[in-house]
């Protein structure tokens, strides 16, 4: 996944849609969007006018040596052939060892039973995805039940400026593979050794605009 | 699953954004909401509004069933009744009231929140037989009349910039007062798109907001010295010479000549003698009327038979025979000209628009506006240089007092570099939905000549003596439509009666006595509620779940209480015969091929016949004016000396506002991309993101108050007070606060944002274009920390 930042709006499109396929509860988020600027949502570092803030959304990123993996006990996190890994809900025993394992905080626990929206108790999204219950932990699994349909994730669906490409980024033909190639393409704590999957072209507008205020 | 059923439909939410929709229904319940292809694959895409429609449906906030009120007006304390009751109950009180007062004692208004906006006005129309009162307008209406006055009158919210898809042939784009990454989302694209493929994309915002970020330059001009700005940027396009002198002279009224006596045009007769028409040349066969027309052309609108009617009454100088004649007569009208025209002092409208700006040089405006010269005159250098160059407004720029004067400036930049009717040119609105080509469909059953509802702008219900005693709502007028809250609270409560029609309790149900659950646009009790035609498509809004609750369809109590009413004849159709009539008896050649029955078939989504280029308006340079020209003088408001856009500091947002030293703060409410106005005030996958009200302010206005962001604020003035948590944020300028829009009055800790804003009428909008529109950011305040008692009220 090639995430264009010079292309994010801060709608939180991805993240409702992800809530609602997957049948996210209140207070949980498989992607959120931060705001790289000042310390409050949607509000710039600096000095009017000289400010500076763009949108940053974050996911769990796959990585291709994923540090959550090792550490379960009960093998319920796993890593499909296609590089997505996966929660096995029904083997996780929330000991909660992967959370602090996650170099990229992509991984929460269902400290309660979910809290779905009112009307909405039985889930709502895609009825593929599993149900969780209290003491499991969860995160993005890049919609592997979309994936597997041989459809894009539902983030990538609903952006309407076209932040996000999903593929296979090891064939060269790709479209995520040509995002990936282009100049300045990074990903987040690279040192990590975790190797992830999610790479971001800087948000360049801000840093290369005129101001005249 | 295979249980899972999938409907397509249109939301209908006031960002215009008309996103074709594909709902999940499982076990009869809306399960998730994403974009449905559309048929120009262009406007494929939703917002992430209408995807919290799942949680907006069945959201507790919504009304259950009909309500009466038990309790003292205002104290929310109702009782369940059946619909019978209620409707009996309504119909009852409207009788007696019709009999004793006539129809105009009843009052009829709409938020457009609800599902469909205009109804209830056949109701309204035919009330008493003769028609109740329509409380109409207040809102983003300002740029449009400054749009309809010189392009011709294409209705209140006409569009008239080129479609979202011509960006792409923009060289530069200016957004003036516009923030679409936040209001007109899925638009967004097709701007980063131009940028992206190396276009300018410059943002005219006082905030750095989330469209600014994306612009290649940002300017930040002083909060409400945008028009300086535009007059400014004018003196430059005219002293320089930059503009398109002969585009100018052939398609707007700059070279029409005005009387200096009165400020009128000069007409045939006005002086003693014409030099009459030249003598005919060669090549003439194809300088044809420009305002003849094709019988086609005249049946695309109703304002068209307007263009060109008085064409040949309008004088130029003709420069080559020194006299005055009609323009089609001329040799060589001159376009910079002043003197006598057998004695009469006249000029033309480009001597006195040059005359008007003259004074606004870069360094006054820079002193005005807060930016620098050199960054006046690069920024009016690269809009003149930079052909094809497209201007395009939001609601914004709306809000202020003298919203149609800065709209009018900007569309003689347009007009006098010809960048009007070219691709990738133009200037206009450009929210969601604008500049598509829009076919007609049919009329609904036309209503009898005598049933007309007599219109009353909104801005004006507080402000005059209205015979009206009973007022009928659907949606949130009190939080929504109106300024100066507490003023419309004591009107609300001197109301004999007092019926809300909404999907939600807000701050109208609270005021009202009979209360009555509407189902939202995704609720039928037919299998499709309305058509629209938007993106070059024909959309139907079909029905993808039954009526939540005790809730029924808008047009369901409507023709109930007209039953009731005695106008049940005119309600004899449902949802979908009438949307049948409208495709199958649409005359519109875009319709070709297309009927009711294929529309279905095909899922409910149809392209139109219309071409595959992006719509371009005003091509043909034909304008639906008096002169046929492009208008940039309007006679009518000479005697108040605004025939030309001038700028007049009487703003409450300018510092010379004598409010300013006691209130020194602005306070706008830029519209947010969680809600369409207040619509999805309540979906709850928002408001974990964004929680709550919260008062934006520079940083130093904060600390020179002894605020910092958590703080709870107290925003007042002589109006009222709203407390809020501060945020500090160095997106606003010294002197700017925001509180973004449509929260809903119980999501205040206390007060409400409408109780500070501005409801002044401004009188030149009022005698031209019958209405005046609201300047809700026209509002001073100042803050302090909030104390108990500010909080407990």
């Amino acid at each position: 996944m090639v995430l264009n930042l010079d292309r994010c709006i801060g709608c939180w499109a991805c993240a409702v849609a992800c809530k609602m396929e997957n049948s996210i509860g209140e207070g949980l988020w498989w992607q959120e969007i931060k705001t790289i600027g000042g310390a409050d949502i949607d509000t710039s570092a600096g000095v009017f006018p000289n400010v500076s803030k763009h949108y940053q959304p974050r996911n769990c990123f796959h990585c291709a040596e994923p540090p959550c993996l090792p550490v379960c006990p009960t093998s319920a996190i796993v890593q499909r052939a296609d590089g997505i890994v996966d929660i096995i809900y029904d083997k996780c025993i929330g000991c909660g060892k992967c959370e602090p394992a996650c170099p990229y905080d992509a991984i929460e626990m269902n400290q309660f039973a979910p809290v779905l929206p009112t009307g909405l108790e039985q889930g709502h999204g895609a009825a593929e995805v599993p149900p969780r219950r209290a003491h499991v932990v969860e995160k993005c699994s890049f919609c592997s039940h979309r994936v597997d349909q041989g459809l894009q994730p539902a983030c990538v669906e609903a952006c309407p400026t076209q932040v996000i490409t999903f593929g296979d980024v090891d064939d060269p033909d790709s479209a995520v593979a040509r995002q990936r190639a282009k100049p300045g393409a990074f990903r987040i704590d690279e040192q990590s050794g975790a190797d992830p999957s999610v790479w971001f072209l800087p948000a360049l507008a801000g840093a290369k605009q005129r101001r005249s205020g | 699953m295979s249980s899972d059923q999938i409907i397509n439909t249109v939301c209908a939410h006031n960002c215009g954004g008309r996103a074709r929709l594909a709902c999940t229904v499982r076990e009869g319940k809306l399960v998730r909401v994403a974009a449905a292809d559309a048929p120009d694959p262009s406007y494929t895409g939703a917002c992430v509004r209408c995807l919290t429609l799942p949680q907006w449906v069945y959201s507790k906030e919504r009304i259950a069933q009909p309500m009466r009120r038990t309790g003292q007006r205002g104290s929310g304390q109702f009782e369940p009744v059946s619909w019978d009751t209620a409707l009996d109950e309504i119909a009852a009180r409207f009788t007696a009231l019709i009999g004793e007062h006539g129809a105009q004692s009843i009052a009829f208004t709409r938020s457009s929140g609800t599902s469909t906006l205009g109804r209830y006005m056949r109701l309204a129309a035919l009330l008493g037989g003769g028609g109740s009162m329509d409380f109409y307008g207040g809102v983003d209406m300002a740029v449009h009349m400054g749009l309809n006055s010189t392009f011709g009158d294409k209705g209140m919210y006409g569009q008239h910039a080129n479609e979202w898809t011509d960006r792409m042939h923009s060289k530069f784009i200016l957004v003036w007062g516009h923030n679409p990454a936040e209001t007109a989302l899925t638009s967004m694209k097709f701007l980063l798109d131009a940028r992206d493929a190396g276009s300018e994309l410059v943002v005219i915002d006082p905030r750095y907001s989330a469209t600014a970020m994306h612009a290649t330059w940002w300017l930040a001009p002083r909060v409400a010295s945008d028009l300086a700005l535009a007059l400014g940027l004018l003196r430059i396009l005219i002293t320089e010479n930059l503009i398109d002198a002969p585009f100018a002279m052939a398609h707007s009224s700059a070279p029409l000549l005005v009387r200096l006596d009165n400020g009128r045009l000069l007409r045939a007769g006005d002086a003693a003698g014409d030099v009459g028409a030249r003598a005919p040349r060669a090549g003439d066969a194809d300088a044809r009327s420009p305002h003849a027309g094709t019988e086609a052309e005249r049946r695309v609108g109703p304002s068209a038979s307007v263009a060109g009617k008085d064409a040949g009454v309008y004088r130029v100088w003709d420069g080559e025979r020194g006299g005055a004649c009609a323009p089609h007569e001329a040799a060589a009208a001159t376009l910079d000209w002043r003197g006598e025209v057998d004695g009469m002092p006249a000029a033309t409208v480009f001597n006195l628009l040059a005359a008007n700006v003259a004074a606004y040089t870069p360094e006054r405006v820079a002193q005005q506006t807060g930016l620098k010269a050199s960054d006046i005159l690069d920024l009016a250098h690269a809009y003149a240089r930079s052909k094809p160059a497209v201007i395009g407004f939001g609601y914004g720029v709306d809000r202020y007092r003298h919203g149609e004067l800065l709209v009018r400036a900007a569309a003689a930049m347009a007009i006098l570099t010809g960048n009007v009717g070219q691709p990738g040119g133009g200037v206009g609105v450009q929210s969601h939905g604008s500049g598509f080509r829009l076919p007609r469909l049919a009329r609904e059953k036309p209503l009898p000549p005598w049933a007309r509802a007599t219109p009353v702008p909104m801005i004006e219900v507080t402000q005059r003596e209205l015979p009206v005693r009973a007022l009928f709502c659907q949606g949130d007028w009190l939080n929504q439509r109106m300024g100066d809250m507490n003023k419309t609270a004591e009107y609300i409560s001197k109301l004999e009666f007092v019926v809300t029609v909404d999907h939600f309790w807000q701050t109208t149900t609270q005021w009202s006595d009979i209360v009555l659950p509407a189902s939202t646009f995704l609720e039928g009790t037919a299998p499709v509620r309305d058509a629209v035609v938007t993106g070059n498509s024909v959309l139907l809004r079909q029905k993808v779940i039954d009526p939540v609750g005790d809730s029924r369809p808008d047009a369901d109590i409507e023709r109930d209480l007209a039953q009731r009413l005695g106008l049940g004849e005119w309600f004899t159709e449902t949802a979908d015969e009438i949307v049948r009539g409208q495709i199958d008896g649409s005359l519109d050649p875009a319709f070709a091929g297309i009927s009711y029955e294929r529309l279905v078939a095909a899922g409910g989504g149809l392209r139109l016949d219309v071409p595959r280029t992006p719509n371009v308006q005003y091509a043909d340079l034909r304008f639906a004016t008096p002169s046929g020209r492009a208008e940039l003088y309007l006679e009518e408001l000479a005697d108040i000396g605004e025939a030309l856009p001038v700028y007049v500091e009487d703003h409450e947002a300018q510092r010379s506002h004598p409010m300013a030293a006691e209130f020194p703060l602005v306070l706008v409410q830029a519209h947010v991309r969680q809600r369409a106005h207040s619509t999805f005030f309540n979906t709850g996958w928002t408001l974990e993101v964004w929680p709550e009200p919260t008062l934006e302010m520079n940083p130093d206005d904060a600390a020179a108050r002894g605020l910092a962001s958590g703080d709870l604020g107290e925003a007042h003035n002589r109006r009222g007070h709203m407390v809020a948590r501060v945020v500090c944020n160095p997106d606003l300028p010294p002197g700017m606060c925001n509180l973004g829009e449509g929260w809903k009055q119980q999501q205040y800790i206390s007060g409400n944002v409408q109780m500070l804003t501005n409801d002044l009428i401004n009188q030149a909008q009022t005698r031209l274009w019958g209405h005046s529109n609201i300047p809700f950011y026209d509002t001073r305040i100042e803050v302090r920390r909030a104390n108990a008692a500010a909080t407990a009220s």
